[in-house]
């Protein structure tokens, strides 16, 4: 999978029996960003299925759209915070695309860093994993409403946590010189599949905090 | 071009190549506000789905380069 191709020699120019020239390079990576959007398109089936429990399951006597009552202030705050950090993480693409490579290295650390906070927002204020810190509004056994927020924010988590994986890689290789501005595919990889994991966010957001009329579940 | 003018020209240079991520930074914060004040006050689905497609559009063109996909461009 295109992803695994993150700092492979051919990225910095040294092969063995690869076909180096530029031109292969530039083949090789149309290719595997076509492999990336083939799978975000099936990573699009389960976070869809997601989103259509929520809308099946989440229906009022009288058929009109209900929702969980959440923190609203944490909610907005974990989606300004992850919209920030896809604007950091376009930064350090477009940074490495013009050998800017101080502000690439600074983008890449700011956008783990807010990647972290997002996480924590949600760990902490929104499943309420310590309770001594905050009270969380639902449990996983809260029924529909626990279940799908749990299933919906718990899948979406993963991603994130995966992204940061991804960034702390791709941040370590650029330390060592590993892109360039005519070959950093690595970088692209990783910085499209953050953008992607606040694509779902911009769906999920809605649909879990905004939609439909609150209702207050009784633990 | 002088000496003098050197830095000047080398800092609109950078804040240039910049200027797309913030732009839809921007408009995406724009939105989003717009989006919870539209769910506090109207509470309409119809509206939300469109803000959210707004927005999708915005970071699937601009911050995925989706184009890459169909058009010529240089290397990566």
């Amino acid at each position: 999978m295109s992803v695994a191709t993150l700092g492979h020699p051919a990225e910095h120019g040294h092969t063995a029996g690869h076909d180096d020239s530029q031109a292969a390079y530039v083949e090789r990576t149309r290719r595997n960003r076509l492999g990336m959007w083939l799978f975000f398109a099936s990573e699009a089936f389960i976070f869809i299925g997601l989103l259509a429990a929520r809308f099946y399951l989440w229906v009022g006597e009288d058929g009109e759209m209900m929702r969980p009552h959440l923190d609203q202030v944490a909610g907005l705050i974990v989606t300004v915070v992850l919209l920030l950090s896809s604007y950091f993480m376009n930064r350090a693409e477009v940074s490495i695309a013009n050998n800017n490579r101080r502000d690439f290295l600074w983008s890449l650390v700011i956008t783990a860093i807010l990647g972290t906070a997002f996480l924590v927002g949600v760990i902490v204020f929104e499943w309420g994993m310590f309770p001594s810190i905050f009270e969380g509004h639902l449990k996983p056994s809260d029924g529909v409403f626990g279940a799908v927020v749990f299933g919906m924010t718990g899948m979406h988590a993963l991603h994130v946590l995966s992204g940061i994986v991804l960034i702390g890689n791709v941040w370590w290789l650029g330390r060592k010189g590993h892109f360039s501005p005519e070959r950093h595919w690595g970088v692209e990889a990783t910085a499209i599949y953050w953008h992607y994991v606040d694509l779902v966010w911009i769906f999920f957001y809605p649909a879990i905090y905004l939609i439909g009329h609150a209702y207050g579940v009784v633990h | 071009m002088s000496e003098r003018k050197k830095p000047v020209a080398k800092a609109k240079a950078k804040a240039g190549i910049y200027r797309t991520g913030y732009v839809v930074a921007i408009i995406l914060a724009v939105v989003t506000v717009v989006e919870f004040y539209i769910a506090t006050h109207f509470n309409s689905f119809a509206v939300m789905m469109l803000l959210g497609l707004v927005k999708a559009y915005f970071v699937v063109n601009y911050f995925m380069h989706i184009k890459s996909l169909w058009t010529e461009e240089e290397s990566h």
